[in-house]
């Protein structure tokens, strides 16, 4: 199960205005996106055309088959999409539709703020290649991947703050949907003075060894115990069940 | 001349015998210098998983594509010569004033396991997510096909003064003022 690759292809599409803007979907309560809830940063005073569809038989996306009218800060006029989970593209990953003059994607503005000698996009891009295997299991909340992600997220705007960073995935690849929303939601949930969740810590990890049995990890000169985890999560790449553990500073 | 089939199997026995020492010399020969520092550094450290044996088996392979701009030497620390288990290490390397600087940023430890997707399993896992671990795990693959080396422990300290060693558990003051 890979809930964060595409399924659906969205078209957005600016009334009387040609440029073209990148919004993303809202993960819901059960994982659905929330209609009308759009997280790309413009003057909530534009209103456009949304249009988003996907053939339930072959899973791929089609023409819209419905168009509703929406503000970005309000509520559209239209039913949720069937599903928010797109099929893959060739790498797995998003396919946005939203292209510049040149064809590339055009990212959310958000996406350009500095965090230390980084962007909040490319911080995204970290996040996915660090996280974006891992799915919740049947019958698990989603809530629990939504606060592993922020987490996450939160952890690395802080080691990006650091004057000397720790080393993290590249910001290679595309960001995934959720996971660019969730970057996006910390940086701007922190830029307001929100509180954040992981308080400063910068080291997090995966494993496939369950809380129970997983406190803390050796290190050179003595060991790093775990401050907060979230899980089981399905992980893709190891079919293992895995969980995201959050680690207290080494020497703490 | 006619050469006998048994002639032959002689010839390649022969062969094969005068290669083994090679191959035996190879494996714990001198080791890389680079090998060697990053040891050192390991040491220095405190990394190193305190062991009574007298010699440490290492192997390691330099990595300058997973991180752009960035060298990266992986380096593997076996429980014992014949072992497939043991200790891994991310060293990033720059040079900075003139000094090579060794800078630990992750460690784990595992087992090669036929039961994992990766083909191997991390026993204490490292820092970082499904990214960092699946470079591990195709690097510790990949250091398994190389030669090993052995270094006395001996030989590890003092560190050699050309080179300055830092870490992931450097305490975030002493890491801003260098």
């Amino acid at each position: 199960m890979k809930s964060r690759s595409p399924r659906l292809e969205c078209r957005f599409k600016f009334r009387g205005i040609d440029r073209l803007e990148n919004p993303t979907f809202a993960r819901g309560e059960h994982g659905a996106p929330k209609p009308g809830h759009l997280n790309a940063v413009a003057p909530a005073e534009i209103s456009f055309l949304w249009a988003c569809t996907v053939n339930k038989q072959t899973g791929k996306p089609e023409p819209p088959a419905h168009t509703g009218q929406c503000t970005i800060a309000g509520a559209c006029n239209q039913t949720a999409p069937p599903s928010h989970t797109p099929p893959p593209g060739e790498d797995g990953q998003v396919q946005q539709k939203q292209k510049s003059g040149d064809g590339q994607p055009v990212p959310p503005p958000v996406d350009n703020e500095k965090v230390g000698n980084t962007t909040v996009g490319d911080l995204a891009k970290v996040l996915t290649n660090e996280i974006g295997s891992l799915s919740t299991p049947n019958g698990g909340d989603p809530k629990e991947l939504e606060n592993g992600d922020a987490a996450l997220a939160n952890a690395l705007i802080n080691n990006a703050k650091k004057a000397r960073p720790n080393e993290v995935a590249p910001d290679t690849g595309t960001a995934s949907p959720q996971l660019g929303k969730a970057m996006r939601d910390a940086f701007t949930n922190r830029a307001k003075g929100g509180v954040d969740p992981v308080h400063g810590r910068t080291f997090y990890g995966t494993s496939h060894i369950p809380p129970s049995r997983l406190h803390s990890r050796p290190i050179g000169n003595g060991r790093q115990t775990v401050y907060e985890h979230f899980g089981p999560f399905n992980d893709s790449w190891s079919g293992r069940t895995t969980w995201i553990y959050i680690y207290n500073d080494p020497g703490h | 001349m006619k050469i006998t089939r048994t002639a032959m199997k002689n010839i390649a026995l022969g062969v094969l015998l005068a290669l083994c020492p090679a191959a035996t010399v190879r494996s714990q020969g001198q080791p890389p210098k680079l090998l060697f520092r990053a040891a050192q550094c390991l040491a220095a450290k405190k990394f190193l998983p305190s062991s009574k044996l007298p010699k440490l088996t290492l192997g390691y392979v330099l990595d300058e594509k997973s991180y752009p701009g960035q060298r990266v030497a992986y380096v593997v620390e076996y429980a014992a010569p014949a072992r497939s288990n043991g200790q891994v290490y991310a060293v990033f390397i720059t040079e900075h004033d003139g000094h090579q600087v060794f800078n630990i940023q992750n460690n784990a430890s595992f087992v090669l396991s036929k039961g994992e997707p990766s083909g191997v399993s991390f026993v204490n896992p490292p820092l970082g997510g499904t990214w960092t671990q699946q470079r591990l795990a195709s690097t510790i693959r990949e250091i398994e096909k190389q030669p090993r080396f052995t270094i006395p422990v001996k030989d590890l300290s003092p560190v050699n003064e050309s080179i300055a060693c830092e870490a992931y558990t450097d305490s975030q003051r002493k890491r801003d003022k260098k």
